[in-house]
């Protein structure tokens, strides 16, 4: 599985990779925002984890633009932040994220939203 | 009762006393210990109702110790928000960066180490001779990674530290144009050109989270859950 890490943060890009890498998730490509993870977003990625409070491009736009183009529309994206009101997880869940975890987080909370959206993925394919 | 150039003189007066004062009510408004710039009004209106001669002097010089007053402790205020309180800000906010960015270099050279941990680790496990050993590794290898997930709390109080920051940058902002409202008020600038339009215009993009926490991730995360499962029907608790 090939995982896509966008966050505008180099130590927490590093965070985020280490913990798929301890998880078993080693293939790993990683983009400091929106604008460039959409670059990197071929169909050879298999899951998105993403920020949301990025320059250029923000998480949330990010995922709208994920959302809005065919080959990505099913893609499971899960939102790695800090932002924890309400408003703010019903914004995130419009915008289409599969699953929504807070900073700071554990590898093994990872790997349980990784297998729960990938699991949704499979369902719906 | 007033006659030429006598009468618009008075109403000069008075349009001075009453732009005097409402800048005095403006300043009340960002600081209300400030003394209550009420007579002042007063005294405009009292000139505008009762334009006599014979009382114009008692007026000027009652209007006269005001305003020396006023004037007063308004420059005593500018030098002092001046030289002192904006130059701390400013000092202040320069401080905060410093430690967020030493936090980030000694974060990302934490993270070398730790990466060259793992791959020591990993050259160990290939050359362990027994299940001990390799469990004993295992164990290391954990250990590491949890460090790895401990120095999240960079990025966390660095938002916070950024969140400080750009409060401290409005706050100078905000008191930069106080200044120069009061230089204004000295020099008798026209009222319709001093205002004290504190608005900090369109918020600029969210480059960070303000609010910031790595307080209560637990109950955070599973009413974050709770509300992606009214969405989507079914309830995923997650490990924290």
């Amino acid at each position: 599985m090939k995982c896509l890490v966008v966050d505008d943060s180099a130590t927490m890009r590093r965070i985020v990779i280490n913990a798929l890498k301890s998880i078993g998730y080693g293939n790993v490509v990683e983009a400091g925002d929106g604008r460039e993870a959409l670059e990197h977003c071929d169909p050879s990625i298999d899951l998105v984890v993403t920020d949301w409070n990025m320059p250029v491009m923000g998480g949330l736009e990010f995922v709208r633009h994920l959302r809005a183009r065919p080959a990505t529309a099913k893609l499971p994206i899960i939102m790695v932040t800090t932002r924890s009101v309400k408003e703010d997880i019903l914004q995130a869940v419009e915008a289409g994220v599969s699953s929504y975890i807070l900073k700071p987080f554990t590898p093994q909370a990872l790997k349980e939203k990784i297998d729960h959206v990938v699991s949704l993925a499979s369902g719906s394919a | 009762m007033l006659t030429p150039p006598g009468e618009p003189r008075v109403a000069e007066l008075a349009e001075s006393l009453e732009f005097l004062s409402d800048v005095l009510h403006q300043l009340r408004d960002l600081e209300p210990t400030a003394p209550v710039p009420a007579p002042l009004g007063e005294l405009a209106g009292f000139l505008r109702e009762r334009p006599h001669l014979s009382d114009l002097p008692d007026v000027v010089l009652r209007a006269h110790q005001e305003i020396s007053v006023a004037l007063t402790g308004i420059r005593l205020t500018r030098e002092t928000i001046e030289s002192h309180a904006l130059g701390r800000l400013r000092d202040t906010n320069s401080r905060l960066s410093e430690v967020s960015s030493t936090t980030e270099s000694a974060t990302l050279q934490i993270l070398d180490g730790l990466d060259g941990a793992i791959d020591r680790i990993d050259a160990l496990q290939e050359r362990v001779a027994t299940p001990a050993d390799s469990a004993e590794l295992d164990h290391l290898r954990r250990d590491v990674n949890a460090l790895f997930s401990h120095l999240q709390f960079q990025d966390i109080t660095s938002q916070q530290l950024r969140g400080v920051g750009q409060f401290l940058e409005d706050l100078e902002h905000r008191m930069s144009r106080v200044v120069v409202l009061l230089d204004y008020s000295m020099v008798g600038a026209p009222g319709g050109q001093v205002t004290l339009d504190c608005g900090l215009g369109a918020p600029a993009p969210a480059t960070f989270d303000p609010a910031a926490s790595l307080r209560d991730v637990g109950p955070r995360q599973a009413e974050i859950d709770r509300t992606l499962a009214a969405r989507s029907g079914a309830a995923r608790p997650t490990s924290v």
